[in-house]
């Protein structure tokens, strides 16, 4: 896939009338760090990247944009975002369309398939401490890292994501332009969750325990969450207050749980929640069984199509009822 | 679905019940009560995630 | 200054000795992340010393403190200052020993805070130089240095197999006293090297920014439009300031329990969340992450240097490192510079 087919495109995007600004993708600060840019017209195209250690989804911003209190002429003119979206984004993006989140005709998207990006703390764990800039690419199944003058070349395997591996659409669902060729869509795989589901009670509770006791509290989990876009979050709310401000495991257990209850059939396993944890929680361990059960109690994936119903607003009489008394 | 990921956490699924009972329906609330509270006593107290106790 | 020499063989036996009288904190690495966290089996646990610890200042100033609870009766209990253990903090960078020398006079201001000085003057810190500083680490640009001695009794400095170590105060003399037949006098050789490996320490510190006349540009530069550019990535989040060990923002909230009991707790706040400085008439004066970035950088690198006359930042190097979105304060300070 060409970064030089993304930049044209992205020229094309930033010289339409109606394109305000484009998200995409830049080089960190330091190290296998990347950054998101936002490139308004005008402005340099030539520090778009993109690259197996674009590790991060960008569309949490577009709900983020703020304005200062108070209406403007411009908040009033309707403006485009154009962004960089691989599979996983596409879907997070349909989903914000059809929970109307944001408008189909805000989106200005630049597809661009994707074969999968690099666990930052695998890349860090193999090269540490490296603050010189560096490169990946990806050639037949390895990925090429080159920093400091040297290149090493590390088997695929060992520095994909764990979600990666189990990705399902690697191509993106909706787009207005489409960047690299069409790969196919995988079939869901949710051995990991299976497997833990098969563990004895007592074993999950420890381990569960455990996790939460570990949880800081930061709130990074939710605030990276493309889906979590609410202006007041139940989470912070005072009154009523349904979470306690004190940092311990009974707390930190009704967080995570209502968070990701929250996103029941409707996490779309972007994995930004666990890669931004800066305490390491298997957060897409909870997130991935709510998807499991969407899909097996009710054939349901999230995310696919803008005009599809969402899970938890839709009744069906079919719709299993046997936990019912 | 919230049963579920309860059961996953490592929290007894019977611990939390679901019915439709409308106020005329004296009976079937008290029958639900009934079964909620044997199938309570069974297990016991819940004892994971509890608060500290002050 | 007494300078001596302890085996690495020696840690052990060191730390257990020790483990009696005092809560022993050190870095403890745990399913591939390293937590500083109560010591509590000095046998068969052993210090992580070759990372940075996610947080450290919990050991002082812990996330959730209860400040007083209540009874059915009516009756007030606070904590007694008396039940709070002797503790050494163990293997502490000096960027954070001198941390803690910063939080100092806000909590000992006007009227001392009894619950941070009940933890903090039970504390004995011992350091472990960085020989090797690590990626973000960049403490010499903010008035540190990595094998820094302010803020630390004693001074551990790896040599390989054995520690030089660097008594520096009473407090730090006391626990050589204690464990006396585990330590020798050091050679001069070996006092030698230790100086020269700090001086590389130093030297091999990869980011440096000159903060010279920063403060003043800050001063100046309050509705620049550099400003907008730096926030726009920010997700408010809060992890740079959790971690961040000069950072002490804090909410007090009070939690009834059942039966007519409750207590107060004071709990770990950041200002880089929107509630932070949310009005109860709904009015926010800092609305967006513009404002509430800039807040941030403004303390640490202007209102502190006004009201302490010290950077309110150490360089350790965590809020970079951690940022899920790869907000740099080095590159933001850089900013700061080329809008002067």
């Amino acid at each position: 896939m060409s970064v030089q087919k993304l930049k044209d495109e992205a020229a094309r995007a930033l010289g339409r009338k109606d394109v305000k600004y484009l998200i995409g993708y830049k080089k960190g600060s330091y190290g296998f760090r990347v950054s998101p840019a936002f490139i308004e017209p005008k402005e340099d195209i030539e520090q778009l990247i993109i690259s197996p250690l674009c590790n991060m989804s960008l569309v949490k911003y577009v709900m983020m944009e703020e304005t200062l209190p108070g209406l403007t002429e411009q908040a009033m003119k309707p403006s485009k975002i154009a962004i960089v979206a691989r599979g996983c984004d596409s879907r997070a993006i349909n989903l914000l369309i059809e929970e109307k989140g944001v408008p189909r005709d805000k989106l200005y998207i630049i597809g661009v398939s994707c074969k999968g990006v690099i666990d930052q703390r695998k890349i860090e764990a193999l090269f540490p401490q490296v603050t010189e800039p560096a490169e990946v690419t990806e050639e037949n199944g390895n990925y090429i890292i080159s920093f400091q003058g040297e290149s090493h070349t590390v088997p695929k395997e060992e520095l994909l994501a764990e979600l990666c591996k189990v990705c399902q659409y690697p191509t993106p669902l909706i787009y207005d332009k489409l960047i690299g060729d069409k790969l196919p869509a995988r079939p869901a795989n949710y051995d990991d969750i299976a497997a833990f589901e098969a563990l004895p009670v007592e074993e999950r509770l420890a381990y569960w325990q455990q996790q939460f006791t570990k949880c800081v509290r930061c709130y990074a989990c939710r605030n990276v969450c493309p889906l979590c876009y609410s202006t007041i979050c139940s989470l912070d709310s005072l009154s009523p207050q349904w979470l306690r401000r004190s940092v311990d495991t009974s707390e930190n257990f009704m967080f995570q749980i209502i968070r990701t209850f929250h996103l029941a059939g409707r996490c779309i396993g972007c994995g930004e929640c666990e890669r931004v944890c800066p305490m390491n929680l298997p957060l897409m361990k909870l997130n991935r069984k709510l998807e499991k059960d969407a899909k097996e109690l009710f054939g349901y994936e999230s995310g696919k199509d803008p005009k599809a119903k969402s899970l938890l607003t839709t009744f069906h009489t079919e719709d299993p009822q046997g936990f019912i008394l | 679905m919230l049963r579920s990921l309860l059961e996953f956490s490592g929290i007894n699924p019977l611990r939390l019940r679901m019915s439709w009972v409308s106020a005329s329906e004296g009976k079937k609330f008290a029958d639900v009560i009934t079964e909620i509270t044997k199938a309570l006593q069974e297990i016991g107290p819940q004892q994971s995630y509890l608060r500290e106790a002050i | 200054m007494d300078v001596l020499i302890l085996q690495k063989d020696s840690i052990k036996d060191f730390l257990s000795s020790l483990s009696t009288d005092y809560l022993l904190w050190a870095p403890i690495e745990k399913d591939g992340d390293t937590l500083f966290q109560p010591l509590l089996d000095c046998n068969n646990n052993s210090p992580d010393l070759a990372h940075q610890a996610i947080i450290i200042k919990h050991s002082i100033f812990p996330q959730t403190e209860p400040l007083y609870s209540y009874d059915q009766n009516d009756q007030i209990q606070a904590p007694d200052a008396q039940d709070i253990k002797q503790n050494i903090l163990f293997g502490v960078r000096p960027c954070d020993a001198r941390s803690f020398s910063l939080l100092d006079p806000v909590f000992k201001g006007d009227v001392p805070d009894p619950y941070y000085l009940a933890r903090r003057n039970k504390a004995l810190l011992i350091g472990m130089a960085c020989t090797k500083p690590f990626a973000n680490c960049f403490c010499t640009s903010v008035g540190g240095n990595p094998c820094g001695q302010e803020g630390l009794d004693l001074l551990c400095t790896d040599l390989g197999d054995r520690y030089l170590v660097a008594v520096l105060s009473e407090k730090g003399k006391e626990i050589i006293n204690k464990t006396s037949s585990l330590f020798i006098a050091a050679p001069a050789e070996e006092i030698k090297q230790g100086a020269e490996l700090a001086q590389n320490a130093e030297r091999s510190m990869k980011r440096r920014i000159d903060l010279a006349g920063v403060t003043d540009t800050l001063g100046r530069i309050f509705e620049n439009p550099v400003w907008k550019k730096m926030a726009l990535k920010c997700i408010g989040c809060g992890i740079c300031t959790y971690t961040c060990p000069t950072c002490y923002c804090f909410d007090m909230q009070d939690e009834p329990m059942a039966k007519k009991r409750g207590r107060r707790v004071r709990v770990w706040d950041s200002c880089m969340y929107k509630e932070y400085t949310l009005h109860a008439s709904g009015h926010n004066p800092r609305p967006t992450r513009v404002e509430r970035l800039k807040n941030r950088i403004y303390h640490k690198f202007k209102f502190n240097v006004d009201t302490f006359g010290t950077f309110g930042c150490v360089g350790c190097g965590r809020c970079i490192t951690l940022c899920p979105v790869n907000e740099d304060i080095i590159e933001n300070l850089l900013a700061v510079k080329g809008a002067a």
